[in-house]
């Protein structure tokens, strides 16, 4: 059972000046500005997220879209409990699972085989999980006996569609995803796409950051649109993609 | 404030938990600075020895010391005071550090702390080998086992837990921090007994009214027991308990206070 419930959450980034970083700086300004009510300089915010209320459940395939700087970002990563809010309240029920950056921790100089148990780890699977995907991973990604090669010696596209194959792998509640993921050459990415559909079918919920009208027209059940912070609209859409 | 001390309390258990991510975390970092090196690891080792081989030298003939009891005794304060320095160093650079990974994932922020710790605990005990088999083959004792300090070296290493953890908060907030720690570190290595011992200033009031209140004293005693064997007096093992127990209140109000904010820090 997965499900997002956010209540008037609001999300303010501090800003801070040089200054406003420095500890000896908050120390003199302490013993010189001296008086309780004193100006001092806070630091200055930005709304990030302003009083937003949603509800997501099973089912939904939620696009994401807004200028640059609208906010998309944020709430992502306020579902992945990487932000808090600042005001109001978001529970997050059921496994979130993250595809934006699927490289992320890969260690160049380890072997392929050795980043496959270092990026299940990071993705809070136990040994147990990730020696059960080994095999499946090492096939989905072709790589062969490169697997005990160091990832400096691949390809990019072959470091990226080891990403891909672990990224994949998991089973989650809520997927996450920040545009489309493309891997590989031709003959990789037919393989990638229906992996990336499987994937898709197979969660709860899904909330994907998008510029693309295509992509929302043929993923996605539900489109929020986010301005500055707010948000201006959501309405339900009809899904190429029928779950 | 309970719902943040209640994360905080569950960000420690948890980062507990994953211990297997902060093994491999670890040693990913120790293998990273050493693969395709000629020496490896033994190239720390090897740089640590020649200083102690220096410093040893000379300071030997300085305080007129024998080398058999001197240069033992200034390896075990050298390599404690390595790990001391950069635990507390690396650790409160933690957060920093990692900070990409921590804007992308969500991991107990203290999983960091307890990795910079293990990776140092790692590197030290890979050096304490080098060094007692180097004086092994010099034929000087240099380790004497006493199971007894067990205890204190845990609270010795408590206290540096905190110390870190705490530092990782301030310090996402505060970026002079790191900088004003590490210049700090390097007065503390000659206000710390590691190439003058206790013994030689025991008439001089004012050095040891320095060395009561420094509290990386203390620390660094409990830690190096464990090479020699050295049981703490009953006022030493009182002072590094209150300092554990009001470290780990300080380290904790801090990271519960700041908790949600640290991501918004980095």
């Amino acid at each position: 059972m997965a499900k997002i419930i956010l209540k008037n959450m609001s999300v303010s980034f501090p800003i801070f000046s040089w200054h406003g970083r420095s500890i000896k700086h908050e120390i003199v300004s302490y013993a010189v500005g001296g008086m309780i009510g004193s100006k001092r300089n806070r630091p200055t915010c930005v709304d990030a997220l302003s009083n937003a209320t949603l509800e997501i459940n099973n089912g939904d395939r939620v696009a994401l879209v807004g200028h640059n700087g609208s906010g998309k970002t944020t709430l992502l990563r306020a579902i992945s409990k990487i932000y808090y809010p600042t005001s109001g309240e978001i529970e997050v029920y059921g496994k979130v699972h993250s595809l934006i950056d699927i490289m992320l921790g890969v260690d160049f100089e380890a072997t392929g085989r050795e980043n496959i148990y270092l990026r299940g780890l990071l993705m809070g699977l136990s040994k147990k999980e990730i020696e059960s995907y080994e095999e499946e991973i090492i096939a989905f990604s072709e790589l062969d006996e490169f697997i005990d090669l160091p990832i400096r010696m691949y390809s990019s596209g072959m470091a990226v569609r080891l990403a891909f194959s672990i990224a994949t792998v998991v089973e989650s509640d809520i997927l996450i995803m920040d545009e489309w993921l493309s891997v590989g050459d031709a003959e990789f990415r037919a393989k990638a796409q229906a992996k990336l559909q499987e994937v898709i079918s197979r969660t709860k919920i899904l909330v994907i950051a998008t510029h693309d009208p295509s992509l929302v027209e043929q993923v996605c059940n539900r489109k929020i649109h986010l301005e500055h912070g707010k948000v201006i609209s959501d309405e339900r859409l009809d899904s190429a993609l029928v779950n | 404030m309970s719902s943040n001390a209640s994360l905080a309390f569950a960000d420690l258990f948890l980062a507990l938990k994953k211990y297997r991510l902060i093994h491999e975390l670890a040693w990913n970092d120790i293998k990273q600075r050493y693969r395709r090196t000629v020496l490896g690891p033994l190239w720390i080792s090897l740089s640590i020895a020649a200083t102690i081989l220096g410093l040893g030298l000379l300071f030997g003939a300085i305080f007129q010391q024998k080398n058999s009891s001197y240069l033992p005794y200034l390896a075990v304060g050298i390599l404690f005071w390595t790990f001391i320095s950069e635990v507390i160093s690396e650790g409160g650079d933690s957060f920093i550090a990692m900070h990409n990974v921590i804007k992308q994932i969500s991991l107990p922020y203290s999983l960091y702390v307890f990795r910079v710790m293990y990776r140092n605990l790692i590197m030290l005990g890979h050096n304490l080998v080098v060094a007692v088999i180097i004086f092994y083959i010099l034929d000087i004792e240099i380790w004497n086992f006493n199971i007894l300090v067990i205890p204190q070296f845990l609270l010795g290493m408590v206290n540096l837990f905190w110390m870190a953890l705490f530092l990782a908060v301030i310090s996402a907030r505060y970026r002079d921090i790191n900088p004003i720690v590490t210049n700090g570190l390097q007065l503390f290595f000659y206000l710390t007994p590691i190439i003058w011992m206790v013994d030689q200033v025991k008439d001089n009031h004012f050095i040891n009214a320095v060395l009561r209140y420094n509290p990386f004293y203390y620390i660094l005693t409990a830690l190096r027991s464990l090479m020699d064997g050295g049981i703490m007096s009953k006022n030493q093992m009182l002072v590094l308990g209150a300092m554990a127990l009001i470290g780990l209140l300080l380290s904790f109000f801090a990271f519960c206070i700041s908790y949600k904010r640290i991501a918004f820090w980095l």
